[in-house]
């Protein structure tokens, strides 16, 4: 090794002082270490273990269509089942006598398609995982997120992952929640249902079948195809979740498919037990499919005006969940339990004022 | 860990020491398990504060959606689906991005946050800013918030807002302010994706206040489609709330904002880096009229030192027409303060037009105060301003306006000043009385002068000729008729034709005329012309370049001719013509553009404009002529020329012949263009 490599190496080497520093320093330098960690990794922590829980669920698929310009062979996939079960969009890629999967490791197998449910854009791919026990994502654990939440898309955008390289990650947000049959003719796209649309630039190639997840690990969504709107001429980042899918993906996997085609999320509530009025606050007319839930009056003598809310207060959150309209709020207030808290957030002018109600049976009230 | 010989420090405040680590340690595991299970605090904060933003926003968003309208503009299909706006005033007045209205609608319904519909009136569009702002017949809106002023930092969270995807809720986009006065000082620059499914929706920060609108822009384009191409990519505009609110208010009146211009030009290829020094001032300008000057250097502009010309650009950008702005230039040593009131408009200079002639005899004879002072009319031309206002032959123009008409030149040099469609009032003496006429100018007409445009000949049979015009006694003897001679020092050659009744006391036009290559055509050019020349007072002048084709080297030469000429003859300087056919219009026009100073006129017969000539000023005021055969392929392109010209307010005369296409000269043209070069003295 000559001189001019030392050069070069010491520059590479940690600051010169630790190399002559005495135990105090160092046990100085520990103790920082360990205190900016503790604050730096407060943000990176959560986003870390999901992407560590997400990845080795995550397969790159490579089939048909290479050669044809303009025509990418490559898609993502998830492993939804302890047999090998694997969800992605439905595409040319599958139309291959050879689809390979590979995993995040670099395990690579042939993948043979199970089903399609073309309406839904989605295939059910499955390799033979006899005893391998892979992990994969239980579709009864996968939730649903709101405007502004924080998401991380995993995907094989552009196939920039080879071999046992995971997939990308990108960050982002939920930007809205819409539904696609409200712009039918507007997409070429045989799905209308409800997706996410994501603030993050999703709509790569490749990145079909990719997974959107909360920041603490949950499943919430599957990247969709490439789709372009074709209103403004641009892209669409978006992803359908997976409540859309989950009952077709189980059918493919069971072959069962007497079960009914959707079933309802909707937990009935038991009774209308609680409503705005409960606490002494009257809404105004709800007049149109979403008249936003402004106070039209606050009854004398109740907790309302005991803790001050008043006429023109526009509600907006309750218990942090975003309330769009008075509809909204009254299930909202619906489903509060016995011995709950409830906090309302309102608009008061520029302002927003926070307010906290007990929760008790109206008779105690 | 090994705890063993500290060095420096005591083992007591070792131990201390690691204590301390080890308490932070069991902090970080609890924090670290916190996040496992949780997330991490800050996320969540931040995540609800997008919420929070977002929903403190949306009470002042309006859906907006459109029926009808043109679909492509700019290559760009425009925007069918909902767009987004942002309420300023209680009232009803809402401010959007122009470009959810390229297609210009038939109609525009507004939902408000509550899901109230309104049909909107656009009221009027910002050009400068890309903003439209819109009315409906509503109240109770909810206006938008402007942001505190330490919000309008980059690195600041930034939330783009629209409401398009859903009608129940907005849709957002996360980001950080990336830089403020960006697009030559008008915008905030973000990294929160800006696209049509916001552009109109307000940029929030983290409290919901409205930091600007979202628009497309682009440093380089001023349409509304300008900057489209940027969508998502992680630059996206907003114009600054509080300049946003002040457009709104402007526009209220109903009117358009438009970029506001001064009319100055730095060098072409000058780097934006450079020193602001002024190469061109533009004749009629804002700049022209407050004082500015060729040389100037702009120290700067709204109390605001500029140094480059990027500067200038910077502080210029944000100002609208009819804004007035301070500036301040060194020239020379001297520093000059200007108010510049900058306009939407850089009209082309075009002159005024009376509609006379003036009879020549008497340029340049008149001294002041004498009673012969003044522009006596020859003729006047039908249906023109002078004509209207009654004015005839032999009328004496003595006044313009308060200024005393002393000859041609200076009567010549206030008309050019003066606009079409300004009204002025003139002193005529008329049988000795004298008269006051007022009168409003026109522009100088394209087409050729009337078929019956008296020759000056004509004209001295009617008895006009001063008593004294037949005292040639005192006339210098030089030659008349067909000359063949050379400049001293130059091998080329030049022939000319010089009527043979020439009187020095008279004024004579000049042909010159360009030959094409290879063939001077002196001989039936001459045939001609010679007749014509004699009853149309003018001298023919025919420089030659026999052995190569005309090119700049040629420029001294033909120049040295002319200047030869009119040093020995009394050539008129408003009825100097150069005249070229086919090819050699190249040169023709090249040399008009180098010796701007050489020819009131230029005549090309079969020749397009090849070198766009500068821009149209009372200093390089040229009449065009531009002739051609009807058949003749270059046909379109002369008429794209002369469309041009007129674009630029040049006059430009067009010409065309039928008959045998290879004739030429072509006959019956020559007597037209005569009678044209007989009319560019005309006022």
């Amino acid at each position: 090794m000559n001189t001019s490599l030392l050069t070069s190496h010491d520059a590479s080497k940690p600051p010169r002082t630790l190399h002559r520093c005495s135990r105090r320093a160092m046990l100085m330098a520990c103790f920082a270490t360990v205190s900016l960690t503790c604050a730096t990794s407060a943000i990176a922590e959560s986003t870390r273990s999901t992407i560590d829980y997400v990845q080795p669920r995550m397969v790159k698929i490579f089939g048909s269509g290479k050669g044809f310009k303009g025509f990418y062979a490559y898609s993502t996939g998830f492993l939804v089942s302890p047999e090998g079960h694997i969800a992605t969009v439905w595409s040319y890629v599958l139309d291959s006598d050879q689809v390979t999967v590979v995993l995040n490791d670099g395990r690579r197998f042939s993948a043979s398609v199970v089903g399609a449910e073309p309406p839904l854009d989605l295939a059910v791919l499955k390799i033979d995982a006899e005893g391998l026990q892979l992990p994969y994502f239980d579709l009864n654990d996968v939730e649903d997120a709101d405007l502004g939440t924080r998401v991380l898309a995993f995907s094989n955008m552009f196939k920039v992952a080879t071999g046992d390289e995971p997939v990308s990650v990108m960050h982002g947000v939920i930007a809205a929640k819409t539904n696609l049959s409200a712009r039918r003719g507007r997409y070429e796209t045989p799905y209308t249902g409800p997706v996410y649309i994501l603030d993050a630039v999703t709509n790569n190639p490749g990145a079909g079948g990719g997974v959107i997840a909360s920041r603490d690990g949950k499943l919430l969504a599957m990247i969709g195809k490439e789709l372009k709107n074709t209103d403004s001429s641009t892209w669409l980042n978006y992803a359908v979740p997976i409540s859309e899918l989950r009952v077709s993906i189980d059918q493919i996997i069971t072959g069962n498919f007497d079960a009914p085609a959707a079933e309802d999320d909707e937990t009935p509530v038991a009774g209308a037990q609680y409503r705005p009025e409960t606490w002494g606050m009257v809404l105004v007319p709800d007049v149109v499919y979403r008249t936003p839930a402004y106070i039209d009056a606050v009854r004398p003598g109740t907790p309302a005006e005991a803790a001050g809310l008043r006429s023109d207060d526009l509600i907006l959150f309750v218990n942090d969940k975003l309330v769009s309209s008075c509809r909204a709020f009254r299930e909202a207030v619906n489903r509060q339990e016995e011995g709950d808290t409830m906090k309302i957030v309102v608009r008061r002018g520029d302002q927003l004022v926070t307010f906290e109600f007990d929760v008790r049976s109206p008779e105690e009230q | 860990m090994r705890m063993s010989q500290p060095i420096t420090a005591s083992p007591r405040r070792a131990i201390a020491m690691m204590c301390l680590m080890l308490a932070a340690t069991a902090l970080f595991s609890a924090a670290a398990a916190n996040a496992q299970n949780s997330g991490s605090e800050l996320e969540d904060l931040e995540e609800r504060a997008f919420q929070t933003a977002a929903a403190m926003a949306q009470p002042s968003l309006v859906r907006i959606e459109t029926v009808g309208g043109i679909e492509v503009v700019d290559n760009i299909l425009t925007p069918t689906g909902p767009t987004t706006g942002v309420v300023v005033s209680s009232d009803g007045y809402l401010l959007s991005s122009a470009f959810n209205f390229i297609s210009r609608p038939a109609s525009i319904v507004v939902t408000t946050y509550e899901g109230r519909k309104f049909p909107a009136k656009l009221i009027a569009n910002d050009h400068l800013r890309m903003l439209s702002l819109l009315k409906v017949e509503a109240d109770g809106l909810i206006p938008v918030t402007p942001a505190a002023e330490e919000s309008f930092q980059p690195g600041r969270w930034a939330i783009a807002i629209g409401w398009t995807f859903d009608a129940e809720s907005p849709n957002i986009s996360v980001g950080i302010i990336s830089a403020v006065r960006r697009v030559w000082g008008k915008a905030i620059q973000t990294d929160a994706k800006v696209s049509p499914v916001n552009y109109g929706g307000p940029l929030v920060d983290l409290s919901g206040y409205a930091l600007g609108i979202l628009v497309p822009l682009s440093p380089d384009g001023n349409s509304a489609t300008s900057g489209v191409e940027w969508y998502d990519s992680g630059i996206g505009f907003a114009i600054p709330v509080r300049d946003a609110l002040d457009a709104a208010e402007r526009m209220k009146a109903g009117t358009d904002l438009r970029v506001g211009l001064m009319g100055i030009s730095f060098r072409h290829n000058g780097s934006v880096a450079e020193k602001p020094a002024i190469d061109r001032v533009q004749y009629g300008s804002p700049a022209q009229q407050a004082g500015l000057k060729e040389n100037d250097v702009i120290t700067a502009v709204a109390g605001e030192a500029v140094r480059r010309i990027a500067d200038v650009r910077q502080q210029m950008g944000r100002y609208y027409a009819d804004d007035e702005v301070a500036i301040i230039v060194k020239r020379g040593e001297d520093s000059l303060t200007v108010t510049v009131h900058l306009v939407a408009e850089l009209l082309p200079y075009e002159s005024g037009y009376l509609g006379i002639l003036p009879l020549r005899t008497s340029a340049g004879d008149a001294k002041p105060g004498d009673e012969s002072a003044g522009v006596t009319i020859r003729y006047v031309f039908p249906k023109s301003p002078a004509d209207e206002a009654g004015l005839q032959r032999r009328d004496r123009i003595v006044q313009f306006q308060d200024q005393p008409v002393k000859d041609y030149s200076q009567l010549r040099d206030l008309v050019s000043r003066t606009l079409p469609g300004d009204t002025i009032a003139l002193t005529v003496l008329r049988e000795q009385k004298k008269a006051a006429v007022e009168l409003k100018l026109a522009i100088i007409p394209n087409d050729l002068p009337p078929d019956d445009l008296p020759t000056r000949t004509s004209q001295i049979a009617d008895a006009e000729k001063p008593e004294d015009a037949k005292d040639k006694q005192g006339a210098p003897a030089e030659p008349t008729g067909r000359l063949n001679e050379t400049l001293p020092g130059r091998e080329e050659s030049y022939w000319a034709y010089v009527p043979g009744d020439y009187d020095p006391r008279e004024t004579y036009g000049l042909v010159v005329w360009i030959h094409p290559t290879g063939d001077t055509h002196e001989a039936i050019v001459l045939e001609r012309w010679k007749t014509i020349c004699d009853t149309r007072r003018l001298i023919l002048l025919g420089p030659k370049s026999e052995r190569a084709e005309w090119s700049p080297e040629h420029t001294d030469f033909v120049k040295e001719a002319i200047e030869e000429i009119a040093r020995r003859y009394n050539v008129d300087p408003f009825r100097k013509v150069i005249l070229s056919y086919r090819g050699a219009g190249a040169f023709a026009q090249f040399l008009v553009n180098k010796e701007q100073d050489l020819f009131a006129g230029v005549a090309m017969w079969q020749s397009p404009l090849l070198i766009p000539p500068p821009d149209h000023e009372p200093d390089n005021h040229w009449q065009w002529y531009l002739g051609c055969h009807e058949d003749d392929p270059m046909q379109p392109l002369i008429e794209k020329s002369v469309e041009k010209l007129h674009e630029m307010k040049y006059p430009a005369a067009k010409a065309t012949w039928a008959g045998n296409a290879d004739e030429f000269p072509p006959g019956e043209t020559v007597e037209d263009l005569a009678r044209w070069i007989d009319a560019l003295d005309r006022l």
